[in-house]
């Protein structure tokens, strides 16, 4: 059991780089939920309530908010990868742990599998129906009966394991475009099926009686089945640890996600039965479904004689997985066909999260000794956990070979219904243990009777499900047993081990920031320009009476939890350790290594986390002409999305430059560039500040230098002004400091881009590239101004382009 | 006698109705807790529930 090292103090010597916004994790929450489990188990959920469907998704809406209040609570406070295992297994202890771990991985895992055989039937329809291709008939193999639907699932089990193998990363954008467009594609069914009920009131009316024909026993069955599509909330914890301000963003997605997704499947129940009549050909195919035996059809009544006396949900429900796409070919033009393109992406997004977390379930078991240590291997060069990967795709495969569609979405539901039990139970265990110590984003109301009712109304759900399904409680059972058997022979003593280290272990301490105002944050992944990044950054951090924070970033693959990057952390510690003899002693330096998943966003969010004012970087000196980027993919993703000032130094080993050029022209970003010349100043170097002059005014533009020379001299800081005429200002500029013999040139950035990527501006980056000493280019943070320049780059420009993985950042 | 599908869509509304007010709710508390002005939390004299952000 954790003590006071344990759940209020879950801290760590690095800083996770949080990149997701409220706005990200409500998306990845409603892209869970609306998911699969829309396409997939709306039919056979109609089959069973009836036009109670509709009642069945409210009811479930509001027996779930009380489990998802809970998670709202707990992951506030504990913004962990893990989610309901870690808080099972820090209130619950680590028997407890292991049981919730090994129902969640069997959760998530046999959620794969629902989504694989949802993909596979969607495929197969696609490919018969709209393609004409004629596939084999299913075979009996044994006990199982393999189709074509079962070959395509295994197909996406597969591929997907090995996606996940490889750590290949689906953005944050692209995630959402996704969720976007099937919420936009079910949403304009929903407006085409709403239009029918509006314009045929008495008909549509008509079909929802009996509203009731299986009584509430069917709507409580339908309940339970659909109970997966509510369960985005776990999704949305486990990406905790990489959401920016998790005390607000987690609890805000869970509520946002829960208010929309539960609409939105009240309103495709209403649409669904409203405005669906039953024509001979779904009848023809309800009654083919129901002779075959397949689409779920378990537990349903049989399909009336004459297609006078079929209901709409009897049809739905003998259509099972393919009800949906079926009665939306009636509801909207090219209904069936839309459905199912959204349903396949739909299905594989969903599976490549359900891989996802089944495999970040069994690899926190394996690293908390409960499963054997291979569960926790990384792959040296992948840096994913393959060997939990691959396991998670095998169980994913295995059930969805083994398993009817139906009793793998029971045995899902069954799964997380018991798996949100005892996160109930642990929320309330948290609150009375160490309610007073932790830092609660969200707290819920009428404690503890919110947990309390969780507890009852999801027991009573899985125990009702048995009418369902026996077959999915028999699986559920038996998992269990196999788990209760590897906990007392292979775990408990593990447990007792890793136990017994942590009350040994030694705690380091990083040396705290002090508070100094100004903050200048230096990435440095290079040594060999350490010295000269430090002494810029110095120089600045002395002028403003600030402070410098080292920082370098280890990259982890999406896959792989931020926690995980500790690991690789010892080559950055190395570097800034060794970067440290270079820390002036009458500046603060402090370093800290930031453990991300991409370089550039790591590097702009651990200087939003640390409230930094400029960020200073390492350049080559090489603009990239053939690719999309400007300096470098992170150098890029740096000073185009900085919530700070931004400075590039062309780094080129040189000591401390005895003569200073400062092109200026007026602007915010030349302000910046006198703030750099000034500290350079103020360390001894001779600063010029120079103009060129291109329509012949050189009187305006000395009366400027002097002007500015002249405030300067108030803070007792001299300087030089020149002025030339020059037709190209870049080359004006060259000539002059070459000639004169300057070492390092400051420029501030000029222009902005919205269709082409500028990062300062042809001119600095023309005397950046060409000039062979240092080069300093700064950029001055404009919020209003950025923030608008960053949505048009965003959606209309290149910026939406994904950086590369695993580059390391120049300095 | 009320018709099953009256009742019906009664409970449906109430229980939509009551999974808003939880939302609305919750995020009532977090902004409320985030500007330090929540107190029915379990804080203690220390955190006062306001962020630590």
């Amino acid at each position: 059991m954790s003590d006071d090292e344990g759940l209020p103090g879950h801290s760590n010597n690095e800083d996770l780089a949080r990149d997701l916004s409220v706005f990200d994790i409500t998306m990845i929450g409603i892209g869970a939920m609306i998911g699969a489990g829309i396409f997939v188990l709306t039919g056979l959920a109609a089959g069973q309530a009836g036009p109670g469907l509709v009642m069945a998704f409210a009811f479930n809406g509001f027996i779930t908010i009380f489990t998802g209040m809970v998670y709202a609570e707990l992951g506030s406070a504990i913004p962990e990868a893990g989610g309901g295992y870690l808080w099972v297994r820090e209130a619950l202890g680590r028997s407890q742990a292991f049981l919730a771990g090994w129902m969640s991985w069997f959760a998530h895992a046999v959620a794969g599998s629902l989504y694989t055989l949802g993909f596979g039937a969607f495929v197969h329809l696609l490919l018969t129906d709209y393609f004409g291709i004629v596939l084999f008939e299913p075979v009996d193999l044994f006990l199982l009966t393999i189709g074509p639907e079962k070959i395509f699932a295994v197909f996406a089990g597969v591929l997907f394991a090995y996606i996940n193998f490889r750590g290949a990363k689906e953005t944050g954008l692209a995630g959402n475009i996704v969720t976007m467009v099937k919420v936009t594609v079910i949403l304009i069914l929903i407006a085409f099926g709403l239009g029918y009920i509006f314009g045929n009131p008495a008909e549509a009316t008509s079909r929802f009686q009996p509203f009731l024909p299986r009584d509430l026993s069917g709507v409580f069955i339908a309940m339970g089945l659909t109970f997966i599509a509510f369960e985005g909330y776990e999704i949305i914890v486990q990406s905790g640890e990489e959401v920016v301000n998790p005390k607000k963003s987690v609890p805000k997605a869970v509520f946002y996600s829960m208010s929309v997704v539960v609409t939105i499947y009240m309103l495709v129940a209403i649409v669904l039965i409203g405005a669906v009549t039953v024509t001979p050909d779904l009848f023809q195919l309800a009654q083919e479904g129901a002779a075959s035996g397949a689409h779920g059809a378990t537990n349903l009544p049989p399909v009336p004689d004459t297609i006078e006396d079929a209901a709409v949900w009897e049809i739905l429900g003998h259509l099972g997985e393919l009800g949906l796409a079926r009665a939306a070919g009636q509801i909207m033009p090219y209904g069936t066909v839309v459905i199912l393109v959204a349903g396949i992406f739909s299905t594989l997004s969903a599976l490549n999260a359900t891989t996802y977390s089944s495999t970040r379930v069994s690899f926190a078991m394996g690293r908390d000794h409960v499963l054997p240590d291979a569960f926790s291997e990384v792959h040296p060069e992948k840096r994913t956990p393959h060997i939990a990967t691959a396991l998670s795709g095998a169980l994913i495969i295995f059930m969805a070979v083994a398993l009817p569609i139906e009793a793998v979405a029971a045995a899902t539901d069954v799964m997380f219904l018991l798996l949100f039990l005892q996160v109930n139970y642990a929320a309330i265990v948290i609150r009375r243990e160490w309610g007073d110590q932790i830092d609660y984003g969200y707290v819920m109301p009428f404690f503890p009777y919110v947990p309390i009712i969780g507890i009852i109304t999801k027991l009573a759900l899985a125990v009702y499900l048995f009418n369902y399904s026996p077959l999915a409680w028999y699986g559920a059972i038996a998992w269990i047993l196999v788990g209760v058997g590897i906990f007392f022979l292979y775990s408990r003593g593990r447990v007792r081990e890793t136990e017994a280290k942590e009350e040994t272990r030694l705690i380091t301490e990083e040396r705290a920031a002090e508070d100094r105002g100004y903050q200048v944050l230096i990435p440095i992944a290079n040594p060999e320009n350490a010295e000269q990044l430090i002494r810029a950054g110095s120089a600045v951090a002395r002028h403003k009476d600030g402070e410098v924070l080292l920082t370098s970033v280890a990259t982890v693959p999406e896959q792989t939890p931020l926690s995980e990057g500790r690991r690789y952390a010892s080559e950055q510690r190395e570097l800034l350790d060794e970067a440290m003899q270079y820390a002036p002693d009458d500046v603060p330096v402090h370093q800290t290594v930031t453990i991300g998943h991409d370089i550039g966003r790591s590097i702009n969010n651990i200087a939003y986390q640390r409230d930094s004012d400029l960020v200073l970087m390492g350049w080559r000196g090489q603009r990239k002409r053939v690719s999309d980027y400007v300096l470098g993919s992170n150098i890029d993703t740096v000073v185009e999305n900085a919530e700070c000032d931004v400075a590039v130094v062309k780094t080129d080993g040189s000591p401390k430059p005895g003569r200073v050029l400062v092109p200026t022209a007026g602007g915010a970003n030349s302000e910046l560039a006198d703030l750099f010349a000034v500290a350079y100043a103020a360390t001894g170097a001779d600063v010029t500040l120079f103009h060129v002059v291109t329509d012949g005014d050189v009187d305006t533009a000395e009366s400027f230098l002097a002007d500015k020379q002249e405030s300067l001299a108030e803070s007792e800081i001299d300087v030089d002004t020149a002025v030339q005429e020059g037709e190209d200002i870049a080359k004006t500029i060259l000539q002059y400091a070459r000639s004169e013999g300057f070492e390092s040139v400051i420029i501030g950035a000029a222009g902005e881009g919205i269709l082409r990527r500028v990062l300062f501006g042809e001119v600095p980056e023309t005397v950046g590239e060409e000039f062979d000493g240092e080069v300093v280019m700064v950029r001055k943070h404009r919020p209003v101004h950025s923030a608008i320049f960053g949505f048009l780059r965003k959606w209309i420009g290149k910026g939406a382009k994904a950086t590369n993985l695993g580059e390391s950042v120049r300095t | 006698m009320v018709s099953t599908l009256i009742l019906g869509a009664i409970l449906t509304l109430l229980a939509w109705v009551g999974l808003q007010a939880a939302v609305i709710h919750g995020k009532y508390v977090v902004d409320k807790i985030d500007s330090g002005e929540y107190q029915k939390g379990p804080f203690s004299d220390a955190m006062d529930g306001g962020s630590n952000e």
